[in-house]
């Protein structure tokens, strides 16, 4: 038995996601990489086709229907919903069936709603942080903010170590020229996998980013806008945080990006806001005696910070996850703390802090 | 065993044509000599069907509609001759340069490579088209057979072994290269062609001529042979090319440098081989010479015009033009020559082909290729000194580092151990921040810097370093590490600085905060 609609020619050429027309770009090296099916625009447009159709043929069939009835006929036809809901059911029936017949080989289930996998997540580095958000998302964009001193670099660098450490290549895009290598090295950064970007304004950051994210292959790119002045910081138009986070999407890249105020709003997955507490001093007698080894300044221990979790994607999702998984010691399970050292020589007293000693103990320092 | 023999027709024309693509259906005229006497020498079909003629004026040539006129460039023919070489290579390794627009090939054992001697020959054929001329091939059982059928016979000839002489009988004599007296005197005999050559008696034909008519006789017999004098493979890679009249846009340089390039990677990729580095000279026009029309070929002949220089180098050998064309285009947008260009010179530097096996545990990396170009491109952003990797200097001096070239071929495959502990971070200022310093004792208590007085909550130091003393730039520094206190932020600031105090230059610097 023939189809009772003509066909719907779509060639195996076809650009199906040219459907909906404007105001979807993708390359065509994005859309080879995404693959047709999963593509969830191009099944949002197969619906709005679909569904398209479906309504061009009620409005045939309500039309042939009015020139034949006439009067009360037509009233009760009008009245009664039942056949005209049948009528309808088997032909959008069948409209389905022919649809699905048309795209056989090509796609699965066409009218089936795309199952969105959630992103899969690497850790920080920091043990309290990856067990309050699961780790940093891949192919999101993830914005960690906080005030000076707050610890959002020394996340940065462990979260580039653990990259680094992966094997993997990490970029860093550096607003304002203040990424200090040797301090990175000593965090476990390896140097060799880091592609360091030295910008001199915002405007060559945000260019300099979105060219990485179009390259591709990187493990983590990284935008550090933290010594811009915030008010320009601020005036970066919310298009173009979505056109970062759509770059990065369906990809395997971190998208990373540090700030002294949250900016991105929705277009991040994950929001991370870090607060300085407590430090630590100490002038405790080393171990190694060797000045050669140590840096200057080795007797600033570190602080605590605290790390509140403003928005997460994942914990929408998951929050059986962390009602299991609070933090030992945090009353709130979207706040962590954890310790920074600046000493990379420190001995086993880790937890052996010390506020500034009197002046009579400094002068004995040979420091 | 058999030969095979690669004949360029008007090689000196084509010379030209080859980085010219367009002047193939057009009328084209090679003229030479100096500025006031040129004369044409070579011309091609369309040119003769107007009527143009060896040795007519430049000024006579030009008189014909839509005929282009080009210098004859040396550079240029003795490219089009290593682009030649390179496609003879590219079949065997045993080839014989017996002239600019000849060359012999020894073809023993191709066959098991490459097929019969036709399907040698049809390969020969398109490998020279590829790069960009039109040649004649002859394969036969004899060297000597093999040139004289390349000069006289157009597209691939194969002579079966044995019949070499009914190929040759119709040929004339003049076809064998023989001195201007011996043609002359075979000339009086009424001996014309091969045929009636290789008929004459040897004995009679050595007592009267000697011993090359003796030469003469086997060659036209189908029977001259003799070892090739083989040419040592060369692995220099360069391209010419000169320009009528100067360019100083980036559009019409860009298509001439992508010509030039495609011309490169041809050949490189016809020897197995990649590009490694390109080397670019752009000779220049004087800035004068626009307005002095008249005196330019004068001061061209007298002195050399300025040269700028540019040069890419790769981290994964390629033979990718579009790439390299890309790559070049961004160096030049990003420094472009000061004058229009008139001459490029372009020198390719080959390598091994990159082969490598990627893991199929190992994380995705940026395509090497595509990395290259992303690099370009954020460098013609930021500038070519701020894109790299970061390589600490072996020494103490504070903020020592240099930036190298980000290179994926560098980056090793291997899982390292974390760190069992967060390291804080530290953010430089770079330069380092001016401030002024009260001191109690010897001890910080106020600092102020950027317009923002603090007090000091905490400190730690002073931690002495010093270096270099044996030089100029010699460095000598108290490091202090500061809690510092701005109450008059909005809202209150405290944090960690490192502040130190330059002894020799008796100034304090916060040099970073720890972050």
């Amino acid at each position: 038995m023939g189809s009772i609609y003509p066909p719907i020619r779509l060639s195996k050429s076809s650009n199906i996601s040219g459907l909906s027309g404007i105001g979807y770009r993708t390359s065509p090296s994005r859309r080879a990489r995404n693959g047709v099916l999963g593509n969830h625009k191009v099944w949002a447009n197969l619906r709005a086709l679909a569904t398209a159709i479906l309504t061009d043929l009620k409005f045939d069939k309500h039309k042939e229907r009015d020139q034949t009835v006439v009067g009360e006929e037509k009233a009760n036809f009008l009245r009664s919903p039942l056949p005209r809901q049948t009528a309808m059911h088997s032909k959008s029936a069948a409209l389905r069936l022919h649809v699905e017949s048309v795209l056989a080989g090509r796609i699965v289930s066409p009218f089936r709603p795309l199952q969105i996998e959630p992103p899969c997540t690497v850790p920080t580095g920091i043990p309290a942080l990856d067990e309050a958000t699961g780790g940093l998302p891949r192919g999101c964009l993830t914005e960690i903010y906080g005030p000076p001193c707050s610890g959002i670099t020394s996340l940065l660098q462990s979260a580039l170590a653990t990259r680094t450490a992966n094997s993997e290549v990490c970029a860093l895009v550096d607003a304002q020229d203040s990424f200090d290598p040797w301090c990175a090295q000593s965090a476990g950064v390896s140097l060799r996998q880091l592609l360091w970007i030295r910008c001199k304004n915002l405007d060559h950051a945000l260019r300099s980013a979105d060219l990485l994210l179009h390259g591709g292959g990187f493990g983590m790119v990284a935008m550090d806008l933290s010594d811009t002045p915030a008010r320009l910081v601020r005036q970066i138009p919310l298009n173009a945080w979505f056109r970062l986070r759509r770059t990065v999407e369906n990809t395997s890249t971190i998208l990373l990006v540090l700030s002294r105020e949250s900016n991105a709003k929705t277009c991040a997955s994950l929001v991370l806001r870090m607060e300085k507490e407590a430090a630590a001093w100490s002038l405790r007698e080393r171990s190694n005696p060797s000045r050669m080894f140590h840096p200057p300044a080795c007797l600033f221990d570190g602080w605590t910070t605290a790390v509140e979790v403003i928005r997460s994607d994942a914990r929408r999702k998951n929050l059986h996850f962390f009602h299991q998984s609070a933090t030992q010691g945090n009353t709130r399970t979207d706040l962590v703390r954890f310790e920074l050292r600046s000493n990379p020589l420190r001995d086993d007293s880790l937890n052996d802090t010390r506020l500034l000693p009197p002046r009579k103990e400094r002068k004995k320092d040979p420091g | 065993m058999p030969f095979a023999a690669i004949f360029v027709p008007n090689f000196t024309l084509q010379a030209i044509v080859r980085c010219e693509p367009e002047l193939h259906v057009q009328p084209i005229a090679v003229i030479e000599g100096r500025p006031p006497t040129y004369r044409v020498i070579a011309f091609n079909r369309l040119a003769e069907k107007l009527g143009v003629t060896s040795g007519m004026t430049k000024a006579n040539a030009e008189q014909f509609q839509e005929i282009r006129i080009r210098h004859r460039s040396e550079p240029q023919e003795e490219t089009a001759h290593r682009a030649l070489l390179d496609a003879a290579w590219s079949i065997s390794a045993l080839v014989e340069d017996a002239a600019p627009d000849t060359l012999l090939l020894d073809l023993s054992g191709l066959t098991r490579l490459f097929g019969t001697q036709e399907e040698i020959a049809s390969r020969t054929l398109a490998r020279a088209s590829e790069l960009g001329m039109d040649v004649h091939v002859a394969v036969s059982a004899n060297v000597e057979t093999a040139r004289i059928l390349a000069r006289a016979l157009s597209g691939p000839t194969v002579v079966p072994e044995g019949q070499e002489s009914r190929f040759l009988e119709t040929l004339p004599v003049g076809m064998l290269s023989l001195s201007q007296e011996l043609a002359d005197i075979l000339e009086r005999w009424g001996v014309t062609t091969c045929k009636s050559l290789a008929s004459l008696p040897v004995l009679s034909l050595s007592e009267r001529v000697g011993q090359e008519g003796v030469r003469l006789h086997a060659i036209a017999s189908g029977k001259g042979n003799r070892p090739l004098l083989l040419t040592e493979p060369a692995h220099h890679f360069e391209e010419w090319f000169e320009l009528e009249d100067p360019v100083d846009n980036l559009e019409p340089l860009s298509f001439l440098l992508g010509r030039l390039l495609q011309q490169l990677c041809t050949r490189i990729a016809a020897r197995v081989l990649a590009i490694r580095a390109v080397n670019v000279d752009f000779q220049l026009q004087r800035s004068f010479e626009s307005t002095a029309q008249p005196a330019r070929e004068f001061f061209n002949a007298k002195s050399s015009l300025p040269i700028y220089s540019c040069s890419l180098k790769l981290p994964i050998p390629t033979v990718d033009h579009a790439l390299l064309l890309k790559l070049l285009r961004l160096r030049l947008q990003s420094k472009p020559p000061g004058a229009p260009v008139r001459k490029i010179h372009m020198v390719a530097e080959p390598d091994r082909a990159r082969t490598t096996q990627g893991g199929l545990f190992l994380p995705a990396s940026p395509d090497p290729q595509r990395l290259e170009l992303t690099i370009a491109r954020v460098a013609a952003v930021v500038g070519e000194s701020n894109v790299g990797s970061p390589q600490l200097l072996d020494t103490h001096r504070p903020d020592s580092y240099q930036m190298r070239k980000f290179s994926i071929a560098s980056v090793t495959a291997s899982i390292q151990e974390q760190q069992a502990e967060t390291r804080s971070g530290f953010r430089v200022f770079r330069p380092p921040l001016l401030a002024r310093v009260q001191l109690l004792g010897k001890c910080p208590t106020r600092v102020s810097f950027q317009g923002m007085p603090g007090k000091v909550v905490h400190a730690s130091g002073p931690w002495r370093t010093s270096g270099d003393w044996w030089e100029d730039n010699s460095w000598q520094e108290d490091v202090w590490d500061l809690e510092i206190h701005f109450p008059s932020e909005s809202p209150p600031l405290q944090g960690f600085y490192r502040v130190s105090y330059d002894v020799r230059g008796e100034r304090w610097y916060v040099r970073g905060v720890y972050d």
